[in-house]
């Protein structure tokens, strides 16, 4: 049906700021401006960048925990239904778009309603960044682990959600005995694997990570990394993986898409991001790692200026301002996605000229 | 060597042996009530309320009432208008029309407890109901609740009280259905900024991938979290609703002379709070031993808010 | 290479609601004049509570139980260490902020909201400089005067009540300094005598305020009052080099802001400027770099690798980032649950780590070059209320042996300025420390 378990197509995320006496609409934070990309199935697709950059934004916009300003989310859908839904989009004539609009309602994850929108929630889940934060500190873990299914009503009977309940817990490497415990009654380290648990509870296809690893000390990161590739080994699950940290990011995932205030700049495989960056910000990400050998030593090149603001982003190539290579086209037109070879994009006006 | 990560991740050190014990919120509880108890003033605070509820629950063993259909007319043998001070017959004393103080006393505590608990009740009700719908949902709903609340809040209270009750006419009922209608903002805001936290928090966001409704989500996650607060609100304001009670009796808002009630019993006492010249504390337990059972009530609820707010308040929780 | 501070079997306890948290179990570190001495570590092993030790800023209800900490910061005597762990807070008050400065994780909560930045950075030179401050300020005005602008009668007495509050600054710091000298001959005294002079010296020295008469109506009348403003300025002048020196663009204009109108990375260095305004000899940074941006660290660590050559002499980095400390340190130590396991110069740790705990934090770092899985530590870090009997990471040690659990391992001198307490090592004979 499809090889792509997520399509977005041309997804938008602003945030509207009311200004003076009458508080009408006079700018837009534009947190995610026009972002397209595919995840593979059973892939995990990792999403860097730094702050400002929108990536949580995005991976919530996916989830729908905002709703998008605009754009297209297609989860499990046929490719072929998308790419006809995707051209009745871009055609001028009204009815078109009228039928496009009926398609969607069906189609999109942004615009279901209702029932539709439970069911496709059975398929999607996310594990947030902070543990401590991420579960009621009023419920049994029991509860916590339990309640996706509960919701969506996998069980009828109480008993049958409890075996899954410890069935999960083993999963992640904990046990029965800690069913009956308050979520403060934990590490950090074990409030993340049961928030992985109950990610997992309904049988998700799709997992959101909001940055798991970032709240948690080095040692107990590399025990929940570890798991995460595991559970996805064994049951096929996708990935998206936000995060800020490149070298964690180079380990667990295939794909990096590297972000900049709410626009993507590059996007390929990972090795070859990491051999051969073609953006020059990814090329100044990469090279600002503190790498753990002190024998190496990697020329810096240290950017200018902070990250600028997204309410008031440059025009043209939002890196422009920051840029060492930046000319005049940049600050005039936005540079798109190009591909680059063998699925390795970037969006740089002059990406061939300094590679 | 790979190292499964599944072995040995739990430090057996880390988490407290397993016993068939009771429930663990049993367990929570039994420690907040520790928690509770380890406090002097807790301990003070509890007493005082205990002893009132003594008072009240015992009523017609410790004063037989007089005119059994209506226990709350307070008896009295003579119809002098000066008090008369304690003595054998009337252990605290008299009110003008020789009403028994003490008869008042106990069983005004009864109409105390009815008069804290049912007002603080209702408000409870209504502000938890309108301070949720209004943080949860915001927007419209929120501005409309909020503009609401303001318009309560600017009323004078005494002015719209007195208004009220003129229009409902006289008596301890009125006065409950008055404080009912006048105190329920505070309420209101207290839970919807608490609300407004809990709202934004991952466990929530975490529901509603999950595909929670917002029934669910409020009920299962919102509200647990965001209600002590209110709760340590109310407990603090059954003492002084019995305040606002009394001073609106004492406005000559509430029942007639002979109804055995704290703020009533003081308003009877206004021309008597000085005595004559040469003799100024005359008649001080008119005015002092009522007006003392008042204080020490409300200073009894207003321990137990405080050392309640303490142990429950999840800021100073020891996690 | 010489010593610039060091503590000695250093023990901090927490006494909590649960119970008594043993947070350093006795902790023996030293920082070398010139060096950039760095402190790794997970969270709970005691690295910031050691450093809020040696700054005797431990909150309550942590208390230091035992220990020493020395400072050697006389020029001439090179080897007069002075033990910090029972002076007074006045004593304490000099020393911060001039000779150690401290800067913290979070940039946004060490700046006031609602002071401007000039303001904040101007009061290390309020506490520290006066003297200085006045000296200029009264220059300035001299030339002024000379120069025949503006009211100069009225300058002309602004000039002397300056002169006048200089003096008695110095005054006071000439006091404190004979005070501090007797303290330190009478410090070893046994006689009881001699315990009352040192115990009443201590008293006074609490106690001695900075008076005079006319300085201190001046400075609360209104009209009079104004000189103050003259002060600010100089102070202003010294800012706003400083905040050039940092790199921070536009500093006349950045002095006037407030904190909240600039960004996380401008933030961290303001803080950073507030530590370095009287050239302290030490700089603590207690993970001054882990909530900032990969790029903006970058920016702050070269900034810090910078002012090593100008402004400070001698780091101690806080963090839990090994490539953090690979890139910017010359010395580390690795702390665990309140011990010191291992102690090395940086190439040499990551060379040859010696300690089982050092190993497995080094392999369960994703590095660049990473083959296979992550390793990792299994078990979690243990509680402090109830520490483990003998070496405290012996639950999780893949190398644990029976000595592990009944004896805390002696810090040894393994190879040339290789430092490890581990029972592994112990056999072989090796200068004890």
């Amino acid at each position: 049906m499809n090889d792509n378990i997520l399509d977005i197509r041309n997804l938008k995320k602003y945030y509207p700021v009311k200004g003076g006496v009458m508080r009408r609409h006079i700018a837009d934070v534009k947190a995610v401006d026009d972002v397209s990309f595919q995840i593979k199935r059973g892939e995990c697709l990792g999403m860097v960048g730094e702050s400002g950059c929108g990536k949580t934004t995005l991976g919530k916009a996916i989830l729908r925990l905002h709703d998008a300003t605009a754009g297209r989310v297609y989860l499990d859908q046929d490719a072929e239904k998308i790419e006809e839904l995707e051209a009745l989009f871009a055609s001028d004539k009204p009815e078109a778009v009228a039928q496009a609009e009926a398609m969607r309602k069906m189609m999109d994850l942004t615009r279901l309603k209702g029932r539709a929108m439970k069911e496709a929630r059975r398929k999607i889940n996310i594990v947030f960044q902070d543990p401590s934060n991420s579960l009621n500190p009023r419920l049994l873990i029991k509860d916590i682990v339990g309640e996706p299914m509960i919701i969506q009503h996998v069980y009828s009977s109480a008993a049958e959600v409890e075996e899954r309940v410890v069935e999960l817990l083993g999963t992640v490497g904990l046990s029965r005995e800690h069913m009956r415990r308050y979520p403060h009654e934990f590490s950090g380290g074990q409030r993340q694997r049961i928030a992985v648990a109950r990610a997992l509870a309904t049988n998700p296809k799709f997992i959101l990570m909001d940055e798991p690893t970032s709240a948690l000390d080095v040692s107990v990161q590399a025990q929940i990394l570890n798991l995460l590739k595991r559970l996805q080994d064994e049951f096929q699950l996708t990935y998206l993986f936000v995060t800020h940290h490149l070298l964690v990011v180079k380990y667990i995932t295939q794909r990096i898409a590297v972000m900049y205030l709410g626009k993507m700049m590059e996007l390929s495989q990972t090795p070859e991001l990491f051999k051969t960056p073609l953006h020059p910000y990814t090329k100044a990400l990469l090279s600002a790692i503190p790498i753990p050998d002190p024998e190496t030593k990697i020329e810096k090149i240290i950017l200018s200026g902070d990250v600028p603001n997204p309410l008031n982003p440059p025009s043209g190539c939002r890196f422009h301002p920051r840029c060492p290579y930046a000319k005049e086209i940049c600050k005039e037109r936005i540079p798109e996605l190009e591909d680059a070879g063998g699925g390795h994009l970037v969006a740089c006006h002059r990406w061939r000229e300094l590679n | 060597m790979q190292t499964n990560d599944n072995q040995q991740t739990i430090n057996a050190e880390a988490v407290k042996p397993v016993v068939r014990s009771a429930h663990p919120r049993w367990k929570e509880f039994g420690f907040s009530m520790k928690r509770l108890f380890k406090n002097p003033l807790t301990i003070i605070g509890v007493s005082i309320i205990l002893f009132f509820a003594v008072l009240a629950i015992f009523a017609p063993l410790l004063a037989p009432p007089e005119y059994p259909d209506d226990p709350y007319k307070m008896p009295h043998n003579g119809w002098k208008m000066t008090p008369s001070p304690p003595s054998a017959e009337n252990p605290l004393g008299t009110l003008p029309q020789q009403y028994d103080i003490l008869y008042g006393i106990i069983w005004g505590a009864r109409n105390a407890f009815k008069i804290g608990i049912l007002v603080v009740l209702a408000n409870l009700v209504v502000g938890i109901v309108l301070g949720a719908l209004a943080g949860y949902f915001g927007g419209i709903v929120d501005e409309i609740i909020m503009r609401i609340t303001d318009i309560f809040y600017s009323i004078p209270f005494l002015v719209m009280a007195m208004a009220l009750v003129v229009a409902i006419g006289r008596g301890l009922q009125s006065i409950v259905i008055v404080l009912i209608i006048l105190n329920w903002p505070s309420y209101t805001r207290v839970i919807r900024s608490e609300i407004l936290v809990v709202r934004d928090m991952d466990y929530v966001q975490a529901a509603k991938a999950s595909g929670a409704g917002h029934l669910w989500t409020l009920i299962r996650h919102v509200m647990p979290n965001s209600v002590f607060s209110v709760i340590i609100v109310a407990s603090m304001q059954i003492g002084t609703t019995v305040l606002s009670a009394a001073s609106l009796s004492f406005l000559g808002l509430g029942s007639g002379a002979e109804y055995a009630d704290w703020g009533q019993m003081v308003s009877t006492c206004r021309n008597w709070i000085v005595g004559p010249p040469g003799d100024r504390l005359a008649f001080w337990y008119v005015v002092l031993i009522p007006g003392f059972t008042i204080a020490l009530f409300v200073l009894g609820w207003n321990l137990l808010g405080d050392a309640i707010r303490d142990v429950f308040d999840p800021k100073m929780r020891r996690k | 290479m010489e010593k610039l501070a060091d503590t000695k079997e250093l023990y901090t306890n927490f006494y909590t609601f649960e119970g008594v948290v043993k947070a350093l179990n006795g902790v023996s570190i030293h920082v070398n004049k010139g060096e950039t001495y760095g402190l790794v570590g997970e969270s709970g092993c005691g690295k910031s509570v050691t450093v809020r030790s040696m700054m005797r800023i431990v909150q309550a209800p942590g208390r230091i139980e035992s220990g020493q900490i020395h400072l050697f910061f006389s020029e001439e005597q090179r080897d007069k260490a002075i033990d910090i762990v029972g002076r007074s807070e006045a004593f304490m008050q000099t020393i911060r902020g001039n000779d150690i400065s401290m800067i913290f994780q979070e940039a946004s909560s060490s700046l006031n909201p609602v002071l401007s930045i000039g303001e904040q950075v101007g009061e290390s030179f309020q506490f520290h400089r006066m003297p200085q401050m006045l000296e200029e300020t009264e220059k300035r005005l001299s030339e002024d005067i000379n120069a025949g602008k503006g009211l100069v009668p009225y300058k002309k007495m602004i000039r002397g009540l300056m002169a006048r509050e200089r003096a008695v600054y110095e005054r006071h710091n000439r006091l404190v300094l004979e005070i501090d000298e007797q303290l330190y001959r009478l410090e070893e005294a046994t006689d009881a005598s001699d315990i009352r002079k040192r115990e009443a010296l201590k008293r006074h020295r609490e106690h001695i305020r900075k008076k005079d008469p006319l300085v201190q109506f001046a400075s609360h009348v209104p009209f009079f009052k104004r000189y103050r403003k003259r002060i600010a300025f100089t102070i202003r002048v010294h800012v706003i080099e400083l905040l050039r020196q940092l790199g921070v663009p536009n500093p006349d204009n950045v002095v006037d802001r407030y904190p909240h109108e600039l960004s996380g990375g401008m933030q961290q260095r303001i803080v950073i400027a507030i530590a370095l305004a009287c050239h302290p000899r030490m700089l603590i940074a207690d993970e001054p770099t882990s909530n900032l941006d990969v790029t903006i660290q970058a920016q702050i660590l070269d900034l810090i690798k910078k002012l090593k050559e100008t402004l400070i002499s001698s780091v101690l980095f806080i963090t839990h980032d090994l490539g953090v400390v690979a890139e910017v340190c010359d010395r580390v130590t690795v702390m665990y649950a309140g011990d010191a396991v291992e102690t090395a110069e940086v190439k040499e740790l990551f060379k040859n780590p010696l300690h089982p705990y050092t190993k497995g934090l080094m392999n369960s770092v994703p590095k660049v070059e990473q083959e296979g899985a992550l390793q990792t530590i299994p078990g979690t870090v243990p509680n402090l209320i109830h520490p483990p009997t003998g070496c405290r990471f012996h639950p999780r040690c893949p190398y644990a042996m029976d000595i592990c659990k009944k004896e805390k391992p002696v810090t040894i001198e393994h190879s040339k300025d290789h430092f490890v307490a581990c029972h592994l090592f112990t056999g072989e004979k090796h200068n004890e420390r």
